[in-house]
């Protein structure tokens, strides 16, 4: 679910080598590098930011604290990250990253033009990753009209079905992460007493989040039957039901989870129990948004919205927000390995929780 | 306590005021929800809202404005806004529709803000992917950070309470930071600490070790005997952003330290009596490197040893921005910034000494309260 963006990452910042050996990216390097191929590119270019940096932690692990970063994978040969850090941020930089050629800029396209002309890929075929939801127009603008040569393509969706079904590794992150989140919302449900506000009690839980790991720590609040928000100095009053919905990035990997406190969940807990249910390997997305549906339509009628405009969930793994979105519309096929973030929100509760399709989570 | 809405009222007045003389005839702010500290948060500016999803707030050159939000369920939070006064909930695959028939009926001619952060996509979308030549929307990107230079009470009283926050931040750092400790947990506290103060938001960096090169994120590495604790913390008070940076050290500090780290205070000194109404800010940074210069480390006073002496804070980057030696704009009373000398030195290592200050009619005027000193813990 989207939540309020930070000014810079400001959790624990690092590599865990052990859950995530070396070998994991140069493997990926090499899928990836076939899958240019078989597109008939020459090279990809695949950008991310602090908001979204799946494309550029899948292949080196990297995600930027603040601002954007560019990676230049070429068909063979060893991938270039351009990074918006300063000189004196590089060898920082470095540490979190399989990438060896990691080159700072101020101004991107300036030094991404120098790149592709250094990789002698001014005529070439050069597919686009990440670029169209996140990489500026103006900077877009800069960057094609001085490569006016180059034959640019759109591959977001060659490259998300090649991180569809989470590996090995990276389920064990997820999961790592949905640890990090219960945990949050364990001591949430101690801090959460009247008389207290919501800041200060949700403060407690940021903090349990980050201790355990976290990188990144979001959580959303609402208050009896009122709309999911940042924590705010309301402070909460006697026989109020409370809404949390939190999610932690641990190892550049997201889950999220929700919990109702003060008052029952029962109908939202189904429903996500039915989308559990369903959500197995060759299943439909549409189905498992139906089979919420059904249950909240039988309870409720389905005169209400609310959880529609929340929307019933959606992939989750190295960006908080993944395909497929879990709508009645969506046709999509579910497969083994995929990491889903199912939630339901009603007005005065909420449920929700992060599984892998195909596994025990 | 300074009326909010009477404030973003006068704001409003000021944008539309400009919009008129400039012949604008709308001005179309764009945020993308991602937030950042070296831009300025127009959208925020106006409205008192800080967006999650990309959100668009359309301004006629004289009326109400009309803010589309984005995800639809925002739209609650939106309109209790101090500064909103009629929102619409717009789902993320309309928001370009949205906006096209939105600025087709405002009057023209049609002014855009947000051009740096618009995505490819969305440009796309609009209709505006020859994008330079400018010819659906005129350039509209520094009409609102022209007029909002410096601080009005409203937001002097929100950057102090942030500074106070920074404060509190700092002292749970000293209170907590043990031996042992991994840096993310020390930073988890401080964090903790500054949200349960109130702040929503910070701009935070902490490095620690015998010998630091710059200031950096939190790592898993445990803190040691001796280990330098550099710390920028920058809370976040309803939308305003403070600075306070500060040297730790974990056992008692070296005569070497110590001299380093008074040569800082030294560099701070000369840097506000330089940071007077009427003068450039380029001055302060000439007044800090003079300091550090005279101590033979002018070579020092560059990049990558250092940044640079100060920067603008408020609701994102504000005037006067980067304070170095070629930053141009002229200093006037309450503008609010950070002065902070923060330097590489080869023989102690990275050091940092910051805070925050409102520009007053005799000079600067410090908002953080922490102490000028080195600190430590035996």
């Amino acid at each position: 679910m989207q939540t309020q963006h930070p000014v810079i990452k400001r959790g624990g910042l690092y590599w865990d080598r052990d859950a995530l050996p070396p070998a994991i990216f140069s493997n990926r390097l090499k899928t990836i590098q076939r899958t240019i191929a078989e597109a008939g590119d020459d090279a990809w270019l695949m950008y991310g930011d602090a908001q979204r940096y799946g494309p550029v932690a899948y292949v080196g692990h990297f995600l930027p604290r603040t601002r954007s970063v560019l990676v230049l994978v070429p068909r063979s040969g060893q991938p270039v990250m351009l990074a918006s850090v300063g000189p004196r941020d590089v060898p920082a930089a470095k540490t979190l990253t399989a990438i060896e050629d990691v080159r700072p800029f101020t101004q991107l396209p300036r030094e991404a033009i120098r790149l592709l002309m250094e990789q002698r890929l001014g005529q070439a075929k050069v597919g686009l990753v990440g670029a169209r939801g996140q990489l500026s127009a103006a900077e877009w603008q800069a960057i094609s009209s001085e490569l006016p040569e180059i034959d640019w393509r759109q591959r977001d969706d060659v490259f998300n079905r090649l991180r569809a079904a989470k590996e090995p590794a990276e389920q064990a992150m997820i999961r790592k992460a949905h640890e990090v989140v219960q945990t949050g919302l364990d001591v949430a449900g101690t801090t959460l007493k009247p008389g207290a506000t919501l800041r200060e009690a949700l403060a407690a839980a940021d903090k349990a989040m980050r201790q355990a790991g976290a990188e990144d720590v979001r959580l959303l609040v609402g208050v009896g039957g009122g709309s999911l928000r940042p924590p705010s100095d309301a402070t909460i009053s006697p026989s109020q039901s409370l809404s949390l919905l939190a999610a932690a990035e641990v190892q550049r990997y997201w889950a999220e989870a929700a919990r109702t406190y003060g008052a029952s969940a029962a109908l939202a807990d189904q429903a996500v129990d039915a989308m559990v249910a369903t959500a197995k390997p060759g299943a439909n997305a549409g189905a498992v948004a139906d089979a919420a549906r059904a249950v909240l339509s039988s309870a409720t009628g389905w005169t209400d919205t609310t959880a529609d405009a929340y929307g019933l969930g959606h992939g989750i793994g190295l960006d908080a927000d993944e395909p497929p979105v879990i709508r009645a519309s969506s046709s999509e096929t579910l497969v083994a390995g995929a990491a889903l973030a199912l939630h339901v929100v009603l007005p005065g509760s909420i449920a929700g929780r992060t599984v892998i399709v195909g596994g025990n989570a | 306590m300074a009326d909010v809405k009477a404030d973003l009222a006068q704001r409003l007045e000021r944008v539309q005021g400009a919009m008129r003389e400039q012949g604008v005839g709308s001005l179309v702010v764009y945020s993308s929800g991602q937030h950042n500290m070296l831009r300025m948060d127009q959208l925020f500016y106006l409205t008192d809202f800080r967006c999650i999803g990309p959100s668009v707030l359309l301004v006629p050159s004289s009326g109400p404005t009309r803010l589309l939000v984005t995800p639809v369920w925002e739209l609650d939070r939106a309109r209790e806004a101090a500064g909103v006064s009629e929102a619409k909930g717009v789902r993320a695959e309309d928001l370009a529709e949205a906006i096209r028939q939105e600025a087709h009926e405002l009057p023209g001619p049609v002014a855009l803000s947000g051009r740096d952060v618009i995505s490819m996509g969305l440009a796309q979308e609009l209709g505006i992917a020859g994008y330079a030549d400018g010819e659906s929307y005129a350039d509209g990107e520094l009409l609102i950070p022209s007029l909002a230079g410096t601080r009005t009470p409203v937001e002097v009283e929100r950057v102090t309470k942030s500074a106070h926050i920074a404060d509190a931040g700092f002292q749970t750092l000293c209170d907590a930071a043990r031996v042992g400790m991994r840096e993310y947990e020390l930073h988890a506290e401080v964090e903790a600490a500054m949200q349960a103060a109130g702040s929503e938001d910070n701009f935070g960096l902490m490095g620690a070790g015998a010998h630091n090169v710059a200031i950096r994120p939190a790592t898993e590495r445990r803190l040691e005997p001796g280990d330098l604790i550099i710390g920028e913390i920058t809370p976040c008070y309803q939308g305003h952003f403070a600075q306070l940076c500060r040297t730790f050290i974990l056992g008692e500090p070296s005569d070497l330290q110590r001299q380093k780290f008074n040569m800082l205070l030294e560099a701070q000194d000369k840097g506000f009596e330089a940071a007077k109404p009427g003068l450039p800010s380029s001055g302060i940074a000439k007044a800090v490197n003079g300091v550090i210069s005279a101590a033979g480390y002018a070579e020092y006073c560059r990049q990558p040893y250092m940044r640079t002496r100060g920067h603008g804070l408020g609701f994102g980057g504000v005037v006067p921005y980067d304070v170095t030696e070629d930053s141009s704009p002229v200093l006037q009373e309450n503008m609010t910034f950070v002065i902070h000398p923060n330097q590489y030195i080869p023989e102690t290592g990275y050091m940092m000494l910051g805070d925050t200050v409102v520009i007053e009619a005799n000079g600067p005027r410090c908002l953080t309260e922490t102490p000028r000193r080195l600190f430590w813990k035996s």
